[in-house]
């Protein structure tokens, strides 16, 4: 009888993260299994990053348990971080690196590369004429899209993406679809339906714990008619007036500057009121979901 | 396991920053400028032998001193500057997410960063000495030794090296590129303390008096001036420095204190 073993790449239990006394992460708990393409939802804030940086040891955690490959990131970093390519939310770079520098820092400290499928995607997706234009130059779309397939250059078994929205669909739908199965896919994103489009598996983070694990569909009919409570650092009339005339939102109060909106179709509209809110230079403190109406009221 | 070939690209990368600021630029500019100025006014003064009579150093020691004295606080400054970027920048300006996490152990990651800077702090001393040397011959046709230069160079190096480690355990701490920098600062204003401490332990041949009529920033520098003076007396102190082989323990304390204290943080610290 063959027996097929698959391999936990990412197992988290109980992990626990305070800044400044204020709870961040509170006994997050969860597992991807080798293969997988598992996306991480949450709102603004909601731990998706720390948990990131936490898995490559750039932050500690406070208690719990995080294995990477089964090696814990804070021990065995260097084992754990050859075997992983990351994407950072907003990639930087000193001002004069181009892609032939970020390039050759990897083939520095990697010492083992496969560019025959890096330069194809160059080619593939325009990028090529980008290679030696300075990185911090290039907008956010075609800097991450740059580092993103630059990371495929070590060839790591596990890809971690913070932030997928900015990366164009095209390009991760054609690695994802390239690697589906063959390396580990772990991809955050506040933007529930631009991670529907590469994830089957998904996961959902609110105030620092996992609070639903299943499919993407089944998650948008749990997240619509639900309260969502906004704190931002200005309260604005003009600002409220424009959240409120956007479609799927009902209920709008505002009291201590925390905007409570309850969400009738789906969390795309948090993604409006950012925008708003930004184009208002109000910054967003946190986000926090608070489950269906009843159950807040309760 | 240390591995040098991380180790290697993180101090490239450190080095080229530090080589390419422009801060670093104009703190050097400020101490060859600052430099020249004395050796041209000291020219129109109407030459050296005259402006320096009761001296105790004859006509070209005497340059150097000019040479130390004028310029080495601007390389303490630059030490400082250095030292006091290394760290806080990767987070400031957000490159923490893509150096480190290129597969390297903390240890590798904090040596690659403190030598690169380091090396760079070197690379500015060496290039002001050597424009202002050349400057000297060709303003009063008098050279400077090679073996002295490089005495100079290492001397201020060294001593560049504490006020450098000092800034680099503080930007751990500290994270904000102006607050180490006001703090680095700060210690090097009240150094002299340091020296009268030494003379109550016995470890310097300073008097109380010279030591209280000293209590200026430039006290720090004589550090480096008397490791260069027992290159050049072939082990004779001279009176009213600190006893040179004491200087260098100091150093080394100094360094290896802050050193290690700064690499236990590291290891510990969250780079956000």
């Amino acid at each position: 009888m063959e027996v097929t073993y698959i391999m936990r790449v990412i197992q988290a239990r109980g992990v626990t993260r305070r800044f400044s006394g204020i709870p961040v992460l509170e006994g997050l708990s969860l597992d991807v299994a080798g293969g997988d393409v598992y996306g991480l939802y949450g709102m603004p804030e909601a731990g998706k990053t720390i948990l990131i940086k936490m898995m490559l040891d750039i932050i500690s955690r406070d208690g719990g348990i995080l294995k990477i490959f089964n090696m814990d990131p804070s021990i065995h970093r260097r084992d754990v971080l050859l075997r992983t390519g990351y994407t950072p939310q907003d990639p930087r770079y000193p001002d004069w690196f181009t892609l032939q520098h970020i390039i050759k820092l990897k083939r520095e400290t990697y010492n083992r590369e496969n560019m025959d499928v890096f330069l194809k995607y160059l080619r593939d997706f325009g990028l090529w004429k980008h290679r030696d234009r300075r990185i911090m130059q290039l907008n956010i779309k075609y800097r991450k899209a740059l580092v993103f397939l630059s990371t495929l250059t070590h060839d790591p078994e596990l890809i971690i993406i913070d932030e997928v929205s900015d990366i164009p669909g095209d390009i991760m739908e054609e690695v994802i679809g390239e690697f589906r199965g063959r390396k580990t896919f772990f991809i955050s994103s506040h933007d529930l339906d631009k991670l529907g489009l590469y994830v089957k598996r998904i996961g959902f983070i609110n105030e620092g714990r996992i609070v639903y694990e299943g499919t993407v569909n089944q998650l948008k009919k749990m997240l619509s008619d639900t309260v969502v409570l906004i704190k931002i650092s200005e309260a604005r009339r003009d600002i409220w007036q424009k959240i409120n005339r956007l479609e799927g939102i009902e209920d709008l109060s505002i009291k201590d500057r925390i905007l409570r909106i309850r969400i009738t179709s789906d969390t795309g509209v948090i993604n409006n009121i950012r925008q708003i809110l930004k184009g208002h230079k109000i910054e967003i403190k946190w986000i926090k979901w608070m489950g269906k109406r009843e159950e807040d009221d309760k | 396991m240390i591995n040098k070939d991380a180790i290697f690209a993180l101090l490239r990368s450190e080095f080229e920053y530090s080589m390419r600021k422009r801060r670093n630029h104009l703190m050097s500019l400020a101490a060859i400028i600052i430099t020249l100025f004395f050796i041209i006014y000291t020219y129109l003064a109407g030459g050296l032998s005259e402006v320096f009579t009761g001296y105790l150093y004859v006509k070209d020691e005497y340059l150097w001193t000019i040479l130390l004295y004028s310029s080495a606080l601007f390389l303490y400054l630059l030490g400082i500057f250095i030292g006091a970027d290394v760290f806080p920048h990767d987070i400031e300006e957000g490159y923490v997410d893509t150096l480190y996490t290129l597969p390297s152990t903390r240890i590798d990651l904090f040596i690659g960063k403190l030598v690169g800077g380091y090396l760079s702090l070197i690379t500015y001393i060496m290039i002001i000495e050597a424009i202002i040397a050349t400057t000297i011959y060709i303003i009063f046709q008098v050279s400077i030794d090679f073996i002295i230069l490089l005495g100079i160079t290492s001397g201020f190096a060294l001593a560049s090296l504490v006020f450098y480690t000092i800034s680099i355990y503080l930007g751990i701490r500290m994270r904000s590129w102006i607050h180490v920098t006001l703090f680095s600062l700060s210690i090097l204003l009240i150094s002299p303390f340091t020296e009268y401490l030494l003379y109550g332990l016995g470890l310097s041949n300073y008097s109380i008096i010279e030591v209280l009529s000293n209590l200026l920033p430039h006290r720090p520098l004589e550090i480096p001036i008397s490791i260069v003076y027992s290159l050049i007396e072939a082990g004779e102190i001279p009176k009213g420095l600190i006893d040179p082989v004491t200087g260098l323990i100091i150093i080394a304390l100094y360094t290896l204190v802050f050193t290690s204290i700064s690499a236990s943080k590291f290891i510990e610290a969250d780079f956000i």
